[in-house]
């Protein structure tokens, strides 16, 4: 899977592209994690390239959520494609990160 | 119908995923039904290897078949006894600190399956799932 990103002022826009399964959600959990390290505002998980994710994906997400939380830095997820906008309203992610349509409504908030 | 045997290993979830959607192409299945299979499969197959208490040349085998607008998927694997349709469902709405993950997988399982049927038998669980494809996205005619 690769990892795009982008900085927005003091956003940080992350773009993973391909499958987040339980082969690649340990680099991407380290990926995530390293970033949220760097203490951006807030960190936008852009999802429109991601094909793919099952429950190992979301443990990531989750622990990334985590994570933020306590260092103040809120995660957010825009752009999600029908199948993974599927996976995340039957595992209730609604209520782990807020979810928007697009990214200018995710930079916006 | 086809056919795979995979080691209790989690770098064989590349060759699951290649088998599955070899499969979801030869049986014409819609975009939504093949992505729905890989995730059912993965979370089972993921299951047996890091709760199965397997070890070295125990294996999974795999059966997948499409019979009219049903996907049947069989899996037999040699780890612990476990049955799927016994974990209760995952507390959704829990507060993000309380939330894990745990039983996410199989919640999900059952969610994009019509059926799925579990049984013990020499030393193996046998797990059974059948998933209907939408009629009106079922592939065909052009």
């Amino acid at each position: 899977m690769e990892i795009a990103e982008e900085r927005i002022g003091d956003v940080l826009v992350l773009r993973p592209a391909g499958r987040l399964d339980g082969n690649s959600a340990g680099s991407f959990e380290r990926a995530l994690l390293a970033q949220i390290d760097s203490r951006p505002a807030r960190l936008v998980l852009d999802l429109a390239e991601l094909e793919y994710v099952s429950s190992a994906g979301l443990r990531a997400i989750l622990l990334a959520v985590k994570r933020g939380k306590s260092v103040n830095c809120p995660l957010l997820a825009c752009c999600l494609p029908e199948h993974i906008r599927e996976v995340f309203d039957l595992s209730g992610f609604g209520n782990v990160l807020p979810i928007h349509a697009s990214r200018e409504e995710a930079l916006g908030t | 119908m086809a056919e795979i045997t995979l080691r209790t290993d989690l770098s064989e979830l590349t060759a699951l995923a290649e088998f599955v959607d070899r499969f979801a192409a030869e049986a014409a299945l819609p975009a939504d039904a093949a992505f729905q299979l890989n995730l059912v499969l993965e979370e089972l197959v993921t299951n047996t290897i890091n709760h199965g208490q397997v070890a070295a040349g125990d294996e999974i085998r795999l059966r997948l078949e499409r019979r009219g607008d049903v996907v049947e998927a069989d899996l037999v694997d040699t780890g612990a006894a476990f049955d799927p349709r016994s974990l209760p469902p995952p507390e959704l709405d829990a507060p993000l600190e309380s939330r894990s993950i745990g039983g996410l997988g199989v919640h999900l399982v059952r969610q994009f399956v019509d059926e799925l049927e579990y049984r013990r038998e020499d030393d193996r669980n046998h797990v059974r799932l059948r998933k209907r494809i939408a009629a009106s996205s079922a592939g065909g005619g052009s």
